[in-house]
């Protein structure tokens, strides 16, 4: 699975955002592979390996509802989820409480956010999400400002 | 926090420890080696599964049919309407394809299956009731009161069972559109 070894980052990155703890993290994983196994063949080239990974992995996550757990828009427990490394330092531990307000916006915001941070252009993000380029300028800046606001309280 | 100045650190941030990168080999490793089937492929297959046994329902019906042939029309509309409305559900869960679809296309496809799903499941207890009625009347004529008790006790739990799993999609639809609709 070449396209795997290659995105890994990617896909880790995605799932872990969406996962609340390391079985659900497992699940979304596997659903994840297990898409991009079955879909590999319908993939033209029209866009970038990475969008297409981002466009599948963000659908299984998005869709992914565990009928087993507390549904609660947004509720995340990211300390759950075997943590991620960063840098020791302050921007370190900025980036990991950059995660924690992330964990807990909608789906949707979440894929915005993700592939902005991930230098996606906005008509790629639209591409993916299917929101018109101009709501997710506008999303984008309304999510940015949320998550400023949370993180001054 | 300075999110532009962050999102240049956004890369440096490096998969995890060991134990995990171990646990995330061991799941390519089997999705590479062994068939692993989708949550849609599951749902598909017992949708169909339900299709198969809503029509072999037709079949359990022939030995009362010479008896009570009204409660076999009866119960073989319900079951051919029921294996329908099931097929048709089937095939939309089909046409689900994450790998091409948006994220707004996938979100609202998997609410319309799970709000498919409820009606269906509507249309089922709606006409279940009056013919279950009817059933049991028709049973209990011709096998004694035990059956009557009987069937009361089943109809009991079914409904029990189905109000329950009701509940739970009822919070699962509302959760889903919470997401389409933030």
């Amino acid at each position: 699975m070449a396209v795997v070894n290659d995105n890994r980052r990617l896909i880790y990155k995605v799932c872990y955002m969406y996962a609340t703890d390391d079985d659900h993290f497992n699940d979304l994983y596997q659903e994840v592979l297990a898409n991009i196994w079955q879909g590999i063949g319908s993939f033209r080239g029209d866009s970038r390996e990475s969008t297409w990974i981002y466009r599948v992995a963000l659908n299984t996550c998005v869709t992914f509802f565990r009928r087993n757990s507390h549904h609660t828009t947004g509720r995340v427990s990211i300390d759950n989820v075997t943590e991620m490394e960063a840098p020791d330092n302050a921007k370190g531990d900025m980036l990991r409480e950059m995660y924690r307000l992330i964990g807990g916006l909608p789906k949707m915001d979440k894929a915005i956010i993700l592939m902005w941070l991930d230098e996606k252009s906005y008509d790629e993000i639209a591409e993916v999400t299917g929101l018109t380029r101009n709501t997710v300028a506008t999303r984008l800046r309304r999510i940015k400002q949320k998550l400023v606001e949370q993180n001054n309280k | 926090m300075d999110l532009d100045q962050l999102r240049n650190q956004w890369n440096n941030i490096d998969l995890p420890s060991e134990a995990a990168a171990a646990s995330v080999r061991e799941i390519e490793r089997k999705v590479s080696t062994t068939k692993v089937t989708t949550l849609r492929d599951k749902l598909y297959r017992l949708t169909l599964n339900l299709v198969v046994i809503s029509f072999l329902g037709i079949a359990t019906l022939v030995p009362f049919a010479v008896e009570s042939p009204e409660m076999v029309l009866a119960a073989g509309a319900f079951f051919v309407v029921m294996g329908l409305v099931n097929f048709y559900r089937a095939l939309n869960i089909k046409h689900i394809d994450l790998s091409v679809m948006t994220v707004k296309d996938a979100l609202e496809s998997v609410y319309n299956v799970e709000r498919q799903r409820m009606i269906a499941r509507i249309v089922g207890i709606t006409c279940a009731i009056p013919l279950v009625i009817f059933m049991i009347m028709t049973f209990a004529q011709s096998f004694g009161p035990w059956a009557l008790y009987g069937s009361l006790v089943g109809v009991l739990l079914g409904g029990c069972i189905g109000l329950a799993i009701n509940h739970r999609t009822t919070q699962l639809l509302r959760e889903m559109k919470s997401q389409l609709n933030p």
